[in-house]
């Protein structure tokens, strides 16, 4: 099966800040897999173009790096796009390079979803906060949104949820790129459907095999329906989706890539001439691994260096230096960070909070008289409304500590609850 | 056999970047026009600006933005006004007090930091940081970042990291001048690793001014402290060194669970620290020898240089490094006894030399910094590494003694008092008690471990302290 490595590095959907009143007519954009696009350019940074297109019929909009294409043949009938805040380039500037900006470089956000202290996904990583993150990283003006993704896995039941999030909303926004510390299991999984995905040198990523309890893996139909939610999301990357079954359950990989640098992969131990996982294990990638595969872009150690392997001659990295941190911190990063913290404490005082709301409902209960029942009732209140506070920040929370499946069922607890220490204070 | 592949390249862009950090001296163009209309503050409060160079002005800021800083004060007595990027700032400290005898808008303060960097001539300057007693324990986060920090202070040319860590019988309840065998395997001990593995990489390419020569001397290195030198690309061994103790990483989690869930654990755990191998240039194969019993493994020398094969040797000069373990490969007890066993790799020095991890071996300090090439004179800092180390050995020793008194102290106060405010002053003085105990074990960051001694930990302290909180809540006469 072929590996696309690079040709289409992301179909995204047409956003509206990229819609503008007129674009380039008829343009050819020759694809480095010598593929020939016809259509038009809609905006352009610094080599980076947005080209929309016609794919099986389907009207699409791709966007492509410098490393993607040859050349851009423009329509010489058609009239100029108009300018963009980043400067379009002047039609006879080569393409292929990246090209001096009219005005300001690209704004590059960092996010990072976990560290070392606290990254699990679903508690640390979700995607109601990454959802929550939006708004901040538009009022700070970012083209591009790096994940720094550090974490040792999580719940599977985020993964779809953030990588919808990640698809439907930071895609179409953002050129978005992950940037792999450690991926392992969901967050592999979470990683998985950003085509520009770059490493640290100590990077990891893989060992997504699904378990529970004791160490039973997921089987038949639950792990089959994963597989099948994994090679979707494959799809949404442009991954072949071999690679991360070999992740998921003990299914040999081998590959070859040619001399184009296309890879195909085999789900066995012989057929490619790199072995990747032999019979019996599962895979887990190294930046050495992944960059021999094409799956990782590049090997970058700090921000100066992943801005050089993403293409970017000029970036800035919006955020201010924090001690201890080894990059940039903008304010959505600071929102993230300052909400792990938060979450951290939450889950390590969610069984005192819980205690402290059952003891003060039982000491208002049993109290004789109206009074004393109305002070511990007004402590017990105080004490479901943190509760509440919590499952809004953190509303996997609910399932986790209470066994309540979604927003429906918190409300309806909620207001049991309320309803029981109004009876109380009606007695 | 280390390699000057993609890893070993990143690091060295690595050391350019360091280095481009540019202090108040360099940087800034004075703005004789004053602060620019756009964004203009009045004037602030007194501030520090603490530059990545290691110098620091103090002044107040005119005027700020998520790029820049306009700052007026005086720089080498002369007052300007000056743009300062953000990017070259480390922090700045807000609504500092002005110094006694200075004007309110300070001169800028002594450039020296601290602690005076070494200054030595034309002589390279060494610090020496020994990490030695029971690893995550003794050899722990918490001083070991204190102690960096001392030496980051000192500028040194080379930084000597000496790992002893101690693998005797009495991390069992042994005898200490018994040392347990290679066979014994303390792998995950390397979450330990790789929680400290920065402040020896990352760290110091981010955050050191002048970048030193990192140089592992390995005495002993077994269990996960194992990863550690690997952090580096420059690792010594001592004539009798080993290092190991992180093997049958595929006979982890025994019968636990499922075989694919074994499988997954082992795979991210192997993931990890081939990691930390490619970071730091050393071929993985290594890495996989040390951990994976059945990783066969070979080599010939070609060139004075190691060629691995993953099969058992085929041809003259291939020498086996490893077997599978199976069968009658499987190490026997008299072979382990002898520290001779090949179903997992412990490293010694020969054997380190010869496979390109180790730089050479070396029996003192003298010999090491010849080796490095700095025979003919260096200046050993007097840095505080002993003094933090030795102190946080004596805290921790001290603590875990502190403890059942502490609890003992926490147990006997009996809620007996004849009213409620006798009965809420006991209450008030288990709270005091139990903060005491939870101050004890922040205090030594996750190498105290109560719950070792049959003590409750933080999370359960803080329920009690609520409890106890609503007790006295309750308890109204």
């Amino acid at each position: 099966m072929r590996h696309m490595k690079t040709a289409l590095a992301g179909v995204v959907l047409l956003a509206a800040f990229l819609a503008p009143a007129r674009a380039w007519a008829g343009d050819q954009l020759h694809l480095t897999d010598g593929r020939v696009l016809d259509g038009e350019v809609t905006r352009e940074i610094n080599g980076y173009i947005w080209f929309k297109y016609k794919l099986a019929g389907v009207e699409t909009e791709g966007y492509f790096t410098p490393d993607d294409y040859e050349k851009l043949v423009r329509d010489a009938d058609a009239e100029p796009a108009p300018a963009t805040d980043d400067a379009a380039a002047p039609r006879d500037t080569p393409v292929g390079e990246p090209r001096a900006r009219r005005s300001g470089a690209p704004r590059a956000a960092v996010i990072s979803l976990g560290d070392v202290e606290n990254n699990e996904v679903g508690i640390y990583i979700t995607a109601h906060e990454l959802h929550e993150l939006i708004p901040e990283l538009e009022k700070e003006d970012i083209n591009i949104v790096v994940f720094r993704v550090h974490s040792g896995g999580g719940l599977g039941l985020e993964v779809q949820r953030l990588s919808d999030v990640i698809q439907n909303e930071y895609k179409p926004r953002f050129r978005t790129v992950a940037w792999i510390e450690s991926a392992i299991s969901a967050a592999a999984m979470t990683s998985h459907c950003i085509e520009e995905i770059y490493f640290m040198p100590k990077g990891n990523y893989g060992a997504c095999t699904g378990w529970y309890g004791q160490g039973t893996t997921v089987k038949g139909r639950p792990l089959e329906e994963m597989l099948y939610e994994m090679e979707k999301i494959s799809a949404r990357g442009k991954h072949d989706p071999l690679l991360m079954r070999s992740m998921q359950i003990s299914e040999p990989l081998s590959a070859t890539v040619d001399e184009n640098g296309d890879v195909t992969f085999f789900p066995d131990e012989t057929s490619g001439e790199i072995l990747l996982n032999p019979e019996g294990r599962i895979l887990t990638l190294t930046s050495e691994t992944a960059d021999e595969i094409g799956f990782s872009q590049g090997t970058a150690a700090n921000v100066e260096e992943l801005g050089k392997a993403m293409g970017l001659s000029e970036v800035d990295w919006v955020g201010r230096q924090e001690d201890g941190v080894p990059y940039p911190v903008c304010r959505a990063e600071d929102l993230q960070r300052k909400w792990r913290l938060r979450t951290a404490e939450d889950e390590r005082r969610f069984t005192e909070y819980m205690l402290e709301y059952q003891r003060t409902f039982a000491m208002a209960a049993g109290a004789g008289d109206k009074e004393t029942r109305g002070r511990f009732a007004g402590m017990a209140r105080r004490s479901l409304q943190r509760i509440a506070q919590v499952l809004r920040s953190n509303p996997n929370f609910a399932l986790l500590q209470l066994n309540l499946l979604d927003e429906e069922d918190v409300q309806d607890w909620l207001a049991n609850e309320e309803e029981k220490i109004r009876d109380l204070l009606r007695k | 056999m280390k390699r000057m592949t993609r890893s070993g390249r990143v690091l060295g862009s690595a050391l350019v970047f360091g280095m481009l950090a540019v202090g108040p001296a360099a940087a800034p163009s004075i703005d004789p026009s004053g602060p620019a209309a756009a964004g203009q503050t009045d004037e602030g409060e007194l501030c520090r600006i603490i530059f990545r160079s290691g110098e620091t002005v103090t002044g107040r800021i005119i005027e700020e933005t998520d790029q820049k800083v306009v700052f007026r004060g005086k720089v080498n007595g002369i007052e300007v006004t000056v743009p300062f990027e953000k990017s070259d700032i480390l922090k700045i400290e807000r609504g500092v007090a002005p110094e006694p005898g200075k004007s309110d808008v300070a001169a800028p303060e002594d450039k020296a930091p601290a602690v005076e960097p070494a200054k030595s001539g034309d002589q390279p300057t060494v610090y020496v940081l020994t990490l030695e007693g029971q690893f995550g324990v003794d050899i722990a986060y918490k001083p070991i970042e204190q102690a960096l920090e001392d030496a980051k202070q000192m500028e040194p040319d080379y930084l000597v990291v000496i790992v002893d860590n101690d693998w005797s019988e009495a991390l069992q309840g042994g005898l200490k001048e018994k040392e347990l065998g290679d066979d014994l395997s303390k792998f995950d001990e390397f979450f330990t690793t790789e929680r400290i593995a920065p402040l020896f990489a990352e760290n110091i390419r981010r955050e050191w001014k002048k970048q030193p020569e990192v140089v592992f001397w390995v005495k002993q290195a077994m269990g996960g402290i194992a990863f550690l030198p690997f952090t580096s690309p420059h690792m010594y061994f001592e004539s009798d060194a080993r290092l190991g103790g992180v093997g049958y990483l595929d006979r982890l989690f025994g019968s636990m669970g499922d075989e694919m869930f074994r499988q997954k654990q082992r795979s991210l755990r192997q993931g990890m620290v081939r990691g930390i191998a490619i970071e730091g240039g050393y071929d993985t194969e290594i890495i996989d020898a040390l951990t994976w019993t059945d990783t066969v493994l070979s080599y010939k020398l070609e060139g004075g240089k190691p060629v691995f094969f993953e099969r058992e040797p085929e041809n003259a000069g291939e020498v086996l490094l490893t077997d599978d373990g199976k069968d009658d490969r499987q190490d026997t007890i008299e072979e382990l006894a002898r520290g001779e066993g090949n179903d997992v790799l412990t490293l010694r020095a020969e054997l380190a030399r010869t496979l390109g991890v180790s730089d050479g071996t070396v029996d003192t300090l003298d010999d090491l910094l010849f080796d490095l090439g700095i025979s003919r004179g260096y200046t050993l800092l007097d840095g505080r590494a002993d003094r933090i180390m030795s102190q946080w050995h004596k805290s921790i020793k001290s603590a875990v003694r502190q403890l059942p008194r502490l609890w003992k102290d926490y147990q006997e106060i009996q809620i007996t008092g004849a009213d409620a405010r006798e009965r809420n002053r006991q209450r008030s003085r288990q709270i005091a008690k139990l903060e005491e105990i939870k101050r004890l074990i922040q205090r030594h960051d996750g190498a105290l471990v109560p719950q070792r001694y049959g003590y409750p930990g933080i999370d359960q302290i803080d329920i009690m302290i609520s409890q106890i909180r609503l007790d006295i809540t309750a308890d109204r006469d």
